[in-house]
């Protein structure tokens, strides 16, 4: 409980996030053919979400067997993911979020490729044929302004990301360069530390909940290349509670619903709460 | 599937969890809660700060901030005026924000919470939320009932005065909370 005599306090700081290092690269992408025999359920259950998901995967990306693509992210710990399109912006604050597979390197003769990967197929029951994950993409300098303040102070800014290695895109819109224009250097900073304690405090929830039992998003792993940080989330396919409202005609839920959702989201805060 | 069995269980899990993290979200709302399945999961922690906790394990209030959400009516009137907060208290206040507009929709809400609003006047200080929503129930047509306990749990939420208003704790002993 809060004493009504005790003086406010500041907020203690965060540590610093731990990063790990990454890199952006193209290869080959085998994709299994949903429409071969043996893949037949994937195809169906493809079919069923296309019709009804808020967000979607291009199906005709998926169709292809084999392709060289780009937006493959490769990270330490052999843990690769294949950037996808952008899907939102706002569910998860002002950053932008992809959808992204992750990958695994295909093997040829017990051997495994370096630059050859295959999609992960997603769990028995799921809705969607491959698994998936939400990659939220931002630029080094928005997570870490203070670094680059050091040493460059003029027109830093108007090369926002024009030094992108971003070659072999085939399906790259290029929206990322345009990520780190802030022209205002107090919003900057202000996104900036926003941008680092969010990821700060999805780390110190991971290391006190490493089952993932509280309701909080958690960061499956957060990787740095040279010019972007990628924070790599579980997808919640199903958008958010608003969403949810917004389908019923006056934005309503049944109370049985309503109860449900609420003793989600204050999971978490049962156990925040010092002194129960 | 949420049935009372299971529900002890998921409690414990968080609480060893987050007695260790002491963190305030300072930005819940229905758009910064995300679904996958069945289960819902806070996000968005950008503006999450790290409570402050005296030697002897109390609780400190917050010193007021630069930068809090964006959408008004999940803001806790105490952040509204820029007073010290228990970082806790503040994001009860949004949980019942959320509950609110999740049973009635947008419409019984107040838009910010300053006394000028007449439904916040009504509601968090005057302690007439089954009224507003007794006027506002009687002009909708699709009738979702809503049961006495509910609205007893919400006005218990949305008091102005943050030492009157429930803490997490008083929730989950609610019997709207804990039965059904």
């Amino acid at each position: 409980m809060v004493r009504a005599h005790d003086p406010p306090a500041p907020s203690p700081p965060f540590d610093p996030p731990k990063l790990c290092d990454g890199r952006r690269t193209a290869g080959h992408v085998q994709v299994p053919d949903p429409t071969t025999e043996d893949a037949g359920p994937l195809e169906m259950s493809w079919k069923a979400v296309s019709a009804g998901a808020l967000v979607e995967p291009s199906p005709t990306k998926l169709r292809r067997t084999s392709s060289i693509a780009g937006n493959i992210l490769v990270a330490a710990e052999k843990k690769s993911y294949w950037l996808q399109r952008k899907i939102t912006e706002e569910s998860h604050s002002h950053n932008y979020v992809r959808i992204g597979f992750p990958l695994q390197n295909v093997t040829m003769d017990g051997e495994e490729m370096s630059n050859a990967w295959t999609v992960c197929k997603a769990e028995e029951g799921s809705m969607y044929p491959f698994e998936m994950v939400a990659i939220k993409v931002q630029s080094h300098r928005q997570v870490f302004p203070e670094d680059e303040d050091d040493e460059e102070e003029e027109g830093e800014e108007k090369e926002g990301g024009a030094n992108k290695q971003e070659g072999g895109d085939d399906d790259n819109d290029n929206s990322n360069s345009q990520l780190s224009y802030i022209s205002d250097a107090s919003v900057r900073m202000t996104i900036a530390r926003n941008a680092k304690n969010e990821i700060s405090a999805l780390q110190l929830i991971k290391a006190a909940d490493p089952d993932g039992n509280g309701n909080v998003l958690r960061a499956e792993l957060v990787v740095q290349d040279m010019v972007d940080v990628y924070v790599i989330m579980p997808y919640c396919k199903e958008g958010t509670l608003m969403d949810m409202l917004s389908a019923d005609s006056n934005g309503r839920l049944e109370e049985t619903e309503a109860r449900k959702y609420f003793r989600h989201v204050l999971n978490v805060r049962f156990s925040a709460c010092v002194g129960w | 599937m949420t049935h009372s069995s299971t529900a002890p269980h998921w409690f414990l899990q968080g609480l060893k969890t987050l007695q260790k993290v002491k963190l305030c979200h300072r930005n819940l709302s229905l758009e910064n809660v995300l679904i996958r399945g069945d289960v819902c999961y806070i996000s968005s922690l950008g503006l999450s700060l790290r409570v402050p906790v005296s030697e002897d394990g109390t609780v400190l209030k917050l010193m007021p901030q630069a930068v809090c959400g964006k959408k008004p009516e999940y803001i806790a009137p105490e952040v509204f005026q820029n007073e010290p907060f228990d970082g806790y208290a503040v994001d009860l206040w949004a949980a019942g924000v959320m509950l609110c507009q999740m049973l009635f929709g947008g419409d019984v809400m107040f838009s910010a919470p300053i006394p000028e609003d007449p439904k916040f006047q009504e509601i968090c200080i005057h302690g007439h939320l089954k009224a507003v929503v007794d006027k506002f129930q009687a002009l909708v047509t699709d009738q979702k009932a809503v049961s006495d306990a509910a609205i007893d749990l919400l006005q218990s939420m949305l008091r102005a005065d943050p030492a009157e208003r429930l803490t997490l704790s008083e929730v989950q002993e609610h019997p709207w909370f804990k039965d059904g």
